[in-house]
């Protein structure tokens, strides 16, 4: 879980960091779409990996998530927490939403498939950034990022000091920062993800 | 004061169990136990008012050490108090009026036996595993020929504190019994004579773990909270070390 | 009954070595065809059943407890006595030897003290490399801190839980050979009854506490390590399910039962809070080291706040009457003097019974103004969270209220030099046996006596029974089995037949109240002659009002209970009976006809220098008195002064 989770949230920044080119303009942001795609097999490599990871890591989760439920078969009368968090009690359902929007996402901007802006060429390249303002003009294609972010920033707010834990690195002197930096990433990747879309939204960037 | 108590009754392992109802008469200088034992002796006078007799529970030395009384009290193993068994916990947390419901530790790991007594034999199952230094008697140097850091000896005492109540284990929503198998662990792994089976003590003691049927851990921090002697979550952290230690050494 | 001691001869220091060299040992290769019973998982029963099967007798292990880790022996919390002198105060072999005999008042076998010092040393080598915890020093060696009145510092301990620390040190062990198959583990497994065949035990019966289910153990010998009797008195330290059931039905099957009057009354406990108390919670030993012991001068103080109370009108009773020992006197000198001030009436407790508030002062408030509160925190921290937790009240604002309790029992089934009782095969070790403690066991030297026992003392014994006298096999189908079988079954189903209207509880408590007025603190010759009429009109009562539910078949705590009060109602007579007959003052002992203008204890070494030792003779015929001599060849007789 913690390896494979660790991976994912590697890429989340990449790609977060990506995304906020948006703000570099339209040139730049394009420039760095043809980038990636002039990859070609080193893309789909990335893509590979990322994909094997992606399916680890949701087979792994689910198998745990088998064997928790299995651990109790009965269920308390009352059950009172005094330590967790209602981010850590709802990573499968966050995990189930990341995973349904991963799709959505690819669905959107990868194949293209949805009925949204259509993708133009520009100065030789493809029109990423149009296509990519246009859409999160649409409050309610918006709204469904939005939510998605605040699934994301729920689980890593849980996972990422998890993995610190379950690498055995997050105790002693290490545990209370370490315990700290779960939630930052979680608030900071929601937030980051979330800036170019609003931007677009509120016209701030606009095409 | 008035208490009204909701218990779980189960008549043995294989029958369907359900809360039932009971009011009480306490003092706050009572322990939790006592008031316990004030309802069976209720029970006992009123065989007919109550023919499902008196409520079994686990109990032994009161004092909190033994490990023996267990409890879901309103949802937390042992009740509210920080540090504090059962046997310990005393009337005067609780006021005039108040309802509590009273549930068995549950895990498939800890099957129910009767009422609230389970069976928590696969804590000693996953000791059996490895959860010992080699040392026939007799074999032993004189005590003083190996130095131990105090730091060291104190963390290691911190995790060998564990009374092997299982309210890791009950408090967990995943049921998992990681803090219990990372104290024993880490305990050993913390002073030098655990050494030499360091590695594969590790790598049983999970195996029988998991065989068990516990859950996984995944860092709730609950355990933590509910256990009466203060295990650290630090015990997961050095067990996930342990076990990667493991790992790297086997695979050598 | 033959007693006979076989102490070897010789110098003191010499004997033991030398009786491990004339035992006759067993063949290894004949080691695994012995099955030997262990009923007790402690530090006596759990150290053993490991040992011997390290040795590779065949062992299967019995507790009625749900994991070997929970035997009482967890509960202590103050420390081990070794004569390691780490510290250079003097301390030897001999002068631990000398303590504890000396401590025991006179009443103990010189010569298995001896070997329970020589052996304290290796002990600790143990214990400490199996990864027991012990307190260490910053240069990572063994902390020491003096103990219950010693001079010297020979305390190893594990912060307030060394009992724990030290059972879960011969609990791995025992873990260890159970994982090698060595030892079948019984847990939640209540021994009921001894098998003799040809007059040598050879078996016991069990009851399965969660199925029921009676079955029978066919074996080549038994060690008895089923702990000790105080909760005769209801309310005692001990946990609530030890008991003397399995010690019990021992004596029933002709082993003799040794001093059963010689109880020892804890001075620090946590006093009675009411009517309703189930057990008493001890408070460890060590605080007497830095807390002062005292009472309010004016009586009519009883229930002021203690903190308000100047210095002069405190009444330091130790400190007064015992310059030179002060707060640090032995526990029963302590305990009945904190008796004695109580019942003169200047009692502290917040809640009077009977009439008296049984309750003295145990300060901390100097302390903490000289080492400062976190050093005192440092030392007792968690037992001041105890305290508070269970009273309410925190020892770093004001004093702790303390009253004596009952705590150990040095009485036990009789064993000579190899910790065999007159029952040829049947051992006795740990706090269920006779042997070390005397009239009085100092702190510290439980967890000793259970470990020696079990790892140093019975798996060379145990062989030369084997190697000698023993007699060749016997199964489980031996009419000697069917025979015990039938009686258990019938005891079994005569309690279940119980359908008064009164709980058991009950009956303990009543019980319980009889030995604690008239077999407690101080004992006298009418106050036990009235106990042994009130015992058995309540054991009457018993049988024909008690109320015992549920089915034979099935997990039954009442039934287990009831059986074990049962028990209790029987043995108390005979510890009166023995309280009676011993017609004089001595240590845990204290007979108000015997002591002093003060108040001390009189002993009178020449009629009753013995272990007064007892032996059935049927339930409606009273026991018979046998003697064992102690003869003090090293250590003189004295009275013991801590003044």
């Amino acid at each position: 879980m913690a390896l494979t989770g660790l991976g994912l949230v590697g890429f989340l920044v990449g790609h977060m960091a990506g995304h906020l080119q948006i703000f570099a303009g339209k040139e730049a942001y394009n420039a760095y779409a043809a980038f990636l795609q002039s990859l070609g097999g080193a893309l789909w490599l990335a893509r590979a990996g990322l994909l094997g990871l992606l399916v680890a890591h949701v087979m792994s989760a689910i198998k745990l998530n088998a064997r928790n439920q299995e651990a109790r078969p009965q269920a308390y009368a009352v059950k009172t927490n005094k330590a967790t968090t209602p981010y850590a009690l709802s990573m499968i359902y966050s995990g189930y939403t990341i995973l349904a929007f991963v799709v959505f996402h690819i669905a959107h901007f990868t194949l293209g498939a949805l009925p949204t802006t259509e993708m133009t060429e520009s100065g030789g390249v493809r029109d990423v950034y149009t296509a990519y303002v246009l859409d999160f003009q649409n409050p309610l294609l918006f709204a469904l990022y939005a939510a998605a972010m605040v699934g994301i920033s729920m689980h890593l707010a849980h996972a990422v000091s998890s993995t610190f834990r379950t690498l055995g690195v997050m105790r002693g002197k290490y545990r209370e920062p370490l315990s700290k930096v779960g939630p930052l990433v979680g608030i900071a990747t929601g937030v980051g993800f979330i800036i170019p879309p609003l931007a677009c939204l509120l016209r701030i960037v606009s095409v | 004061m008035k208490i009204k108590l909701n218990v779980w009754r189960q008549a043995g392992p294989n029958a369907t169990g359900g809360l039932k109802s009971y009011d009480i008469e306490v003092t706050e200088h009572m322990s939790f136990l006592e008031m316990f034992d004030v309802l069976n002796e209720q029970l006992l006078r009123n065989p007919d008012k109550h023919p499902e007799g008196p409520v079994a529970f686990d109990h032994d030395c009161r004092e909190g050490i033994c490990g023996m009384c267990s409890m879901v009290i309103d949802g937390v193993p042992h009740g509210p108090n920080k540090a504090t068994t059962t046997c310990q916990l005393h009337m005067r947390s609780y006021k005039d009026g108040d309802e509590i419901t009273v549930e068995p530790f549950r895990a498939k790991a800890f099957p129910v036996l009767r009422d609230l007594v389970v069976d928590r034999s696969s804590f000693d199952r996953i000791q059996h595993a490895g959860g010992y230094i080699s040392v026939r008697t007799g074999a032993a140097p004189d005590a003083n020929a190996l130095p131990i850091g105090k730091a060291d000896a104190d963390e290691a005492f911190d995790y060998a504190a564990c009374i092997g109540c299982g309210a890791c284990v009950a408090a967990c929503p995943n049921a998992s019994a990681m803090l219990f198998v990372g104290a024993k662990v880490s305990h050993l792994a913390k002073v030098p004579q655990g050494q030499v089976e360091r590695v594969g003590r590790v790598t049983r003691m999970v195996d029988v773990m998991d065989a068990e049927g516990f859950g996984g851990c995944t860092n709730h921090g609950e355990c933590e909270a509910a256990c009466p002697k203060e295990i650290s979550l630090d015990a997961i952290a050095m067990l996930n070390t342990e076990l990667a230690r493991a790992a790297v050494a086997s695979a050598k | 009954m033959k007693l006979d001691s076989k102490v070897p001869s010789g110098p003191i220091e010499e004997r033991w070595d030398k009786h491990r060299f004339a035992m006759k040992l067993v063949n290894p290769a004949n080691k695994r065809k012995f099955k030997v019973l262990v009923v007790g998982s402690g530090l006596g029963g759990g150290a053993a059943a490991a040992t011997l099967a390290e040795l590779g007798y065949d062992v299967h292990c019995f507790c009625v407890q749900d994991s070997p880790r929970r035997a009482h022996s967890i509960a202590a919390q103050g420390g081990i006595n070794a004569a390691k002198n780490y510290q250079n105060d003097g301390d030897s072999v001999y002068r631990l030897f000398y303590d504890t005999v000396k401590g025991g008042d006179f009443r103990s076998r010189e010569s298995n003290v001896y070997r329970l010092a020589q052996v304290s040393v290796n002990i600790i080598d143990q214990c400490v490399a199996q990864g027991v915890p012990f307190a260490r020093e910053y240069g990572g060696l063994l902390a020491n801190r003096s103990f219950g009145g010693a001079q010297v510092s020979r305390t190893f301990y594990a912060r307030g839980q060394t009992g724990q620390q030290l059972l879960l040190g011969a609990y791995s062990a025992l873990n260890r050979m159970i994982d090698a198959g060595k030892v079948k583990m019984h847990t939640r497994t209540e021994m009921l009854d001894l098998v003799l065949v040809d007059g040598h035990a050879r078996g016991i019966i069990t009851r399965d506490l969660v199925t029921g289910e009676i079955k029978r153990w066919a074996a080549d010998a038994v060690c008895l390590a089923s702990g000790g009797y105080g909760n005769v008195f209801y309310l005692s330290t001990n946990a609530k399910n030890s008991n003397v059931t399995a010690a019990f039905r021992a004596y029933k099957r002709g082993a003799g039962f040794a001093n059963p009057c010689y109880t020892q009354i804890h001075p620090t406990c946590i006093p009675v809070s009411g009517g309703f108390q189930s057990k008493l919670t001890l408070m460890s030993e060590s605080l007497r080291n830095d807390g002062r012991v005292w009472v309010p001068r004016d009586k009519s103080k009883a229930t002021a706040d203690p903190t308000t109370i100047p210095e002069e009108e405190r009444y330091y009773y130790l400190e007064e009457r015992y310059p030179s020992f002060g707060n640090l006197v032995p526990r029963d000198v302590a305990s009945r003097a904190a008796k004695k001030v109580c019942d003169e009436g200047y009692g502290v407790a917040k809640h009077e019974v009977d009439g008296q508030r049984n309750a003295v002062y145990l300060d901390f408030a100097h302390a903490i103004k000289r080492d400062g509160e976190d050093a005192i925190r440092d030392r007792y921290g968690n037992l001041f969270d105890m305290y508070e937790r269970i009273t309410g009240e925190s020892p770093y604002k004001t004093p702790m209220r303390i009253y004596p309790a009952v705590h150990y029992t040095m009485g036990g089934l009789w064993v000579d030099y190899n910790l065999m009782s007159n029952v040829p095969g049947l051992h006795v070790l740990g706090e269920a046996n006779f042997s070390d403690h005397g009239a009085n066991r100092l702190g510290a030297s439980a967890l000793m006596q259970g470990l020696a026992d079990g790892y140093f003392v019975i798996p060379y014994t145990i062989g030369n029974y084997l190697a000698t006298e023993h007699q060749g096999p016997v199964t489980e189908d031996h009419a000697a089995f069917d025979e015990a079988e039938k009686e258990v079954r019938a005891k079994t189903q005569k309690l279940l037949s119980l359908s008064g209207k009164t709980p058991v509880d009950e009956f303990h408590r009543k019980l319980g109240k009889i030995m604690w007025d008239y077999c407690g603190m101080a004992r006298n010759e009418e106050g036990l002659k009235k106990a042994l009429e009130l015992i058995p009109e309540l054991r009457k009562q018993f049988w024909a009002e008690a109320t015992v539910p549920g089915k034979a078949d099935e997990l039954n705590p009442w039934l287990e209970y009831a059986g074990r009060v049962a028990d209790f109602m029987e043995f108390a007579e005979m510890m009166c009976r023995d309280a009676l007959e011993r017609d004089e003052s001595c240590g845990g002992h204290f007979r108000e006809e015997h002591q002093t203008e003060e108040g001390e204890a009189v002993r009178n070494d020449e009629d009753y220098a013995h272990a007064a030792v007892w032996e059935y003779q049927g339930d409606d015929k009273p026991p018979t008195l046998h003697k064992e001599p102690m003869k003090f060849e090293y250590v003189k007789l004295t009275t013991r002064s801590y003044k």
